[in-house]
């Protein structure tokens, strides 16, 4: 199936171009305290819950298996006891007695006195059996298997219900795992306006499968502003690196003579201005 | 470059099965719009930081309690919002917007002597600056508030109405009044 394109965005309001534009011109950033604290106490967490899970796993595997025990007992004996059922009768019955064997006497024949549940057994086996199952996971421990399978389902429903204002963007969440498939060429309505709201909003498998369908890397907004441009305002590093190693210009001016670096200085994003420099941003 | 070709669940799940590095990707890239969300809507930059550490740890905790079936963005900005108005109701938060003032804002005056973009260019992006931030502040708070997550977070009507807590019609029309609203005062300004 192909890949539906990423929908233009909606048409841009004034005032969100204007709060973009602006905001992104906005010094104002998180403190660095706050980010070292917040990374610090998560590396701590990650280190714990890794630390439980190698700890947690033996026994997680006993609790399952003490779990499981009384249910597969019963399960157990339930089928060794429909076995026997079935099987039994095979033994008992005469050697005369299969005259199913002449074709005439399939309709004609008079019910053979046929002892027990040797006929309908199987279907009663696999009725009872699976009754069993599923009473047993129900009843035994409280999990029932089939509600696992539900969320997967309502999840992909309820994403891809999702109405996205950014089209790009509502693509990319609609659809999680096309972010990590290869990029293949998309071919969008306006492919330099999604390839720059690609690039604004970091969604960098949008940016990819545009760009291989030859978006222009330094196409410009009615400001001027570049993907490059965009991406460095919205401090999206990712995207900024990936354009550069593409080969996007790093010294388009927006109409009001701003280059990237500029607003990656303006910004105090000095990372984001040092990659800039190294790909020869002045 | 792995992590961040990774959807922001993807990352969660895998910070939640103990991945530290997915989850730096993950503030990496949503770390500026929420901060903006909490400093554009209690107008304190102080306030923020204490706000967006506290958001984050909320983060870094609930991490196995994250369902994919939620879109992370969405999932983010209800905790940032709950602690917000959790912050607001408990009077630890004083909504204030006095480092709209240029004099008390030390970024925005570091901003104006910037020698990369120029004395004049510096002075009209300050300039711009300001004026957003002050036409944010004269709007009512719900109307601030759904025109923040809306812009920051890239939600959708529903979700923003689904995160207030409100209808749909009574959320599409804070946001339109809010940028009625908007518009009036940024190009009066201009």
């Amino acid at each position: 199936m192909s890949k539906v394109p990423p929908a233009p965005p909606d048409p841009p309001d004034e005032v969100d171009e204007e709060y973009r534009r602006a905001s992104a011109h906005d010094p104002g950033r998180p403190s660095e305290a706050v980010r070292r604290a917040v990374l610090e106490h998560a590396e701590r967490l990650a280190a714990q819950r890794s630390a439980h899970a190698r700890q947690g796993a033996p026994r997680r595997w006993w609790n399952a298996v003490r779990e499981l025990r009384w249910p597969a007992m019963v399960g157990s004996l339930a089928a060794a006891a429909l076995a026997a059922l079935v099987i039994a009768p095979q033994f008992l019955v005469p050697r005369a007695a299969p005259v199913v064997e002449e074709p005439r006497s399939a309709t004609s024949l008079p019910a053979a006195p046929q002892p027990g549940p040797a006929g309908p057994a199987p279907p009663m086996l696999a009725r009872s059996a699976d009754a069993a199952r599923a009473g047993g996971s129900v009843t035994s421990n409280g999990h029932p298997a089939p509600r696992a399978a539900a969320p997967a389902v309502s999840a992909a429903a309820r994403m891809a219900g999702v109405a996205h204002n950014a089209g790009v963007a509502s693509e990319a969440a609609a659809a999680p795992a096309a972010r990590t498939a290869p990029a293949e060429p998309v071919v969008a309505a306006d492919p330099a306006a999604a390839f720059r709201h690609a690039a604004e909003t970091g969604d960098l498998s949008a940016l990819q499968a545009l760009h291989a369908g030859q978006a222009s890397l330094d196409g410009r907004d009615p400001l001027g502003r570049t993907a490059l441009m965009l991406a460095t305002l919205h401090g999206q590093r990712d995207a900024v690196e990936m354009l550069l190693a593409w080969g996007a210009d790093p010294n388009v001016a927006d109409t009001e003579g701003t280059t990237p670096l500029g607003a990656a200085i303006a910004g105090r994003d000095t990372e984001l201005a040092a990659m800039l420099k190294h790909y020869g941003a002045r | 470059m792995t992590d961040a070709l990774d959807s922001d669940e993807e990352l969660m799940q895998r910070y939640a099965r103990g991945e530290a590095a997915a989850f730096a990707a993950l503030y990496r890239r949503h770390e500026l719009r929420v901060w903006r969300y909490l400093e554009r809507n209690v107008g304190n930059r102080a306030t923020a930081d204490e706000l967006l550490q506290e958001v984050w740890f909320a983060v870094a905790r609930d991490a196995e309690r994250f369902r994919p079936a939620a879109r992370f963005t969405a999932w983010l900005f209800t905790i940032a919002r709950n602690r917000m108005l959790d912050a607001i109701r408990s009077t630890r938060v004083q909504v204030s917007f006095e480092s709209l003032a240029p004099e008390a804002d030390p970024v925005a005056a570091q901003l104006l002597t910037e020698p990369a973009l120029g004395p004049q260019a510096a002075a009209e992006v300050h300039d711009r600056a300001v004026a957003l931030r002050r036409a944010l502040a004269q709007l009512p708070r719900e109307q601030r508030d759904a025109f923040l997550l809306q812009i920051e977070a890239d939600l959708s009507v529903e979700e923003v109405a689904a995160i207030t807590r409100s209808s749909f019609e009574t959320t599409k029309s804070r946001l339109r009044y809010a940028r009625t609203r908007l518009r009036e005062l940024l190009w009066e300004h201009a």
